[in-house]
């Protein structure tokens, strides 16, 4: 008698919560944070990181074809397009580089396609040797002496014209071993741009499925990466050069230095933040972001904030008119506001936005409290 | 007082907190090293934040941290069973407490709760009874003194109390922070999901939460309320479980707790699911040897201690959440979310030469986390730093922090006063001069 008297009580709990639940304002599949967040990842996924990395091979396979060409007809004008096709292929992995998480970061595929800075002294003594240089050479090798920026360094040059890059390539031997060596990043850069599409494909349904808030959520990852990238930003690549991180400016340390490239990568890297955060990438009616995510949570003002703030380091990365390694040395107070700039913005996401999402922002589990 | 205290009475709940608390910590430790943590944790940082006056304490080789954790897991083990048992106490308390004092990233309140708790263990007579030790030695204790049993209640009630007494806050209780927050983000799960959207929710978690730490553990001691109050501990401890990311804590309480259950009552239980008895009726009026002079200055001074750590804040300055000065060993249990960020300005002020360093370049990850937050290890950080400057040939550099925190969805602010250099600071309990309140 006793215990199904407890039993009928134990049941219409168990009835209240469920109509409670069924009765909540939000109980309907288009509302509700988790909704948002399956919503901002299967967003992300197929209409950003997906076509991205497909225009980064796309560029790549036509920089392995510029390439080979150049290699066959060793010219001033394929090598123009040479230079033209890794400037295309460069800009486009800017725009991948903020992705590096979850098994891709783990399989340390991006160090293969652009670790910076490289060792240039190591590169010279590979061309100089007897050794015979091709993919297979090339891919026995450590990050700092491949990938684009490695390429860069045979490709271009700030003290030559492209008639003397010419000519080290038509310099006997070592100039051979010059163009093997090109030739062997670029299909080698091909063979890890496959790759990484591959796995960006094997990890979708794990990404997008990972709506839990805690460590493993792709939410979490995604924003731990967007602070990677906004840290990397500020402290190495504008830090370093202009010497806010190591005291003496240092103008030849911005990446892409050959190429005068440095403040177009920057812009692209904050093109990426930028629709990551608002999820506009795509004219789909649902573009969801980190700002649909925060309204729902009540926060329109830090939208703004945030919003505001990837603007200004947009505008202040525009008004910097000259290549960003004479702009650290002829318009540093420029450069500072826009150092300045990005670090407000990484206080921003990874404080202010940590906090509201209740992210947990670590790599790591929990064991308590 | 402690005549009272030296009568006998029955071991079998302390024996029955010896065996399941002992089985938790091997699944504890066996979890740590599956997990990756002796790695993670004290093999792959550069440097550690130790605790102030424990920092010859550092990780050993790789090969004896491995051993030493395995040890505590096969420890643990041997206290479940009584298998020398006192010597296993001993160890595994030293063992453990080394593992926690390396580095107070990893601080979490239950690990301190199983060092005080282990702690305790060691004078404690529960490996006399149903154990491996007895049963070689054809020796068996069945009652102890009844403080021998009463102080690992004592230890539970204060734990609970001070965890609810934390919890009489203006966030917790009025703004339902950050229950509201942490709730809102587990709207998927079947069936209560939806209702963590409903803001009166996270009121009611909060107040209920705050009322269960306070009430629980004296519901647990009167005899009748216990067996309700003991369903509340599983529910409140498994609904933690399934919410919030907290390991073995939930657990452990819930092992714990076994100990309020008296021998009559584990008497009933085995006989309604047809078990055997457990133990014989014992006899619990014998004569006792009286408690040591120094065994009742130990536990004199050890809950003196426990007594008040807890409130210690309440004589700082600030808030505890913010500044975080008394926030360890406080039992201030799930109360914050909290993000930091923090950049230090190194100066050489004879060249005038400036360094900006992110933490990240020296700091694993949660380690940078837990620091960006925490002013002891900010000022522990920026202290490090001088060091390393030192060794590149640097004299007398000033070391500055700029830290913002956000606490609890408001917006974030800065922690520190980016004109104090943190290195002219000299102890951690002179930092709060550095804070901005």
């Amino acid at each position: 008698m006793y215990h199904s008297h407890n039993r009928k009580k134990l049941f219409s709990l168990i009835l209240i919560i469920v109509s409670l639940a069924g009765c909540s304002e939000n109980s309907s599949e288009n509302s509700g944070l988790t909704y948002y967040r399956g919503g901002q990842l299967r967003n992300v996924f197929q209409n950003e990181i997906i076509p991205i990395h497909e225009q980064f091979l796309n560029e790549t396979i036509a920089l392995n074809i510029a390439i080979e060409l150049f290699s066959s007809t060793p010219t001033i004008s394929t090598l123009e397009v040479a230079q033209e096709q890794w400037v295309n292929t460069m800009l486009a992995w800017q725009r991948c580089e903020l992705y590096n998480f979850g098994p891709i970061s783990m399989s340390v595929v991006h160090n293969s396609i652009n670790k910076w800075p490289i060792d240039e002294a190591k590169i010279e003594g590979y061309v100089s040797s007897i050794e015979l240089i091709d993919g297979d050479f090339v891919a026995n090798l450590g990050s700092n002496t491949k990938g684009l920026a490695a390429m860069e360094h045979f490709l271009f040059s700030r003290s030559l014209t492209n008639s003397e890059i010419l000519t080290q390539f038509k310099a006997g031997n070592a100039g051979q071993q010059r163009m093997n060596y090109v030739s062997g990043l670029s299909s080698q850069i091909l063979v890890k741009a496959k790759d990484l599409n591959e796995q960006w494909m094997d990890y979708q349904f794990e990404f997008e499925e990972g709506k839990e808030r805690g460590i493993a959520g792709s939410q979490n990852q995604l924003t731990n990466a967007m602070i990677s990238e906004i840290e990397k930003i500020a402290a190495v690549k504008l830090g370093i050069p202009q010497g806010i991180t190591n005291s003496s400016a240092n103008p030849q340390s911005v990446e892409s230095y050959r190429s005068g490239l440095s403040l177009s990568n920057i812009k692209k890297n904050l093109v990426t933040i930028e629709r990551l955060f608002t999820g506009e990438f795509a004219h789909t009616p649902f573009r969801v972001g980190y700002d649909e995510y925060l309204e729902e949570l009540g926060l329109s003002q830090l939208v703004m904030e945030i919003q505001d703030q990837i603007q200004d380091c947009q505008v202040l990365a525009d008004n910097i008119l000259i290549p960003l390694d004479e702009a650290v040395v002829s318009q540093p107070a420029q450069v500072t506001a826009l150092y300045n700039a990005m670090v407000k913005l990484l206080t921003l996401i990874k404080v202010d936005l940590g906090n509201a999402i209740g992210s947990t922002i670590t790599f790591t589990d929990n064991d308590g409290d | 007082m402690f005549k009272q205290l030296d009568k006998p009475t029955s071991i079998l709940p302390l024996v029955v907190f010896r065996a399941v608390f002992g089985i938790l910590l091997f699944i504890s430790q066996t979890r740590f090293i599956a997990k990756g943590w002796v790695k993670e944790f004290f093999l792959d940082p550069s440097y550690h934040f130790t605790y102030t006056g424990f920092s010859w304490i550092n990780p050993l080789p790789e090969f004896w941290m491995y051993s030493l954790a395995v040890s505590t897991a096969i420890l643990a083990l041997f206290i479940a069973f009584g298998f020398l048992y006192r010597l296993s106490a001993i160890c595994f308390f030293l063992g453990f407490l080394y593992l926690e004092l390396i580095d107070k990233t990893w601080y979490l309140n239950h690990y301190y709760f199983v060092s005080l708790a282990c702690l305790l263990l060691i004078f404690l007579p529960a490996g006399n009874y149903l154990s491996i030790d007895s049963a070689i030695s054809s020796k068996s204790q069945a009652t102890a003194k009844k403080w021998q049993v009463q102080c690992v209640k004592w230890l539970l009630v204060l734990v609970y109390f001070s965890a609810g007494l934390a919890k009489i806050k203006y966030d917790w209780l009025i703004n339902a922070q950050p229950l509201t927050t942490w709730l809102y983000a587990k709207d998927d799960l079947p069936i209560i999901g939806p209702l963590f959207t409903l803001s009166w929710v996270a009121y009611l978690f909060s107040w209920f939460g705050m009322l269960y730490d306070l009430l629980v553990p004296f519901f647990l001691l009167n005899k009748k309320t216990r067996p309700i109050a003991y369903v509340a501990v599983i529910v409140f401890h498994l609904l933690t479980l399934l919410l919030f990311n907290i390991g073995m804590f939930p657990l452990i309480m819930i092992g714990s707790t076994l100990i309020f259950f008296n021998d009559e009552e584990w008497d009933k239980f085995f006989k309604r699911v047809k078990a055997k008895r457990l133990i014989e009726k014992n006899n619990p009026q014998g004569a006792v040897q009286p408690t040591s002079i120094a065994m009742r200055g130990f536990l004199i001074a050890f809950f003196t201690i426990q007594l008040v750590l807890p409130i210690r804040h309440y004589f700082y300055r600030g808030d505890v959440l913010w500044n975080e000065e008394g926030f360890r060993f406080a039992w201030h249990v799930m109360l914050v979310e909290k993000n930091g960020s923090c950049q230090f300005k190194v100066v050489n002020p004879r060249t005038s030469e400036m360094w900006m360093v992110f933490p990240s370049q020296y700091l694993t990850p949660i380690q940078e986390k837990q620091m960006s937050f925490q002013p002891d290890m900010i000022w522990q950080f920026a202290n490090h730093l001088e060091y390393l400057y030192q060794q590149k040939g640097l004299e007398d550099i000033e070391v500055y922090a700029d830290c913002s925190v956000a606490v609890n969805l408001q917006k974030s602010r800065k922690l520190i006063n980016t004109q104090v250099d943190l290195t002219e600071i000299k102890s951690e309990f002179a930092l709060h001069k550095a804070l901005l309140l």
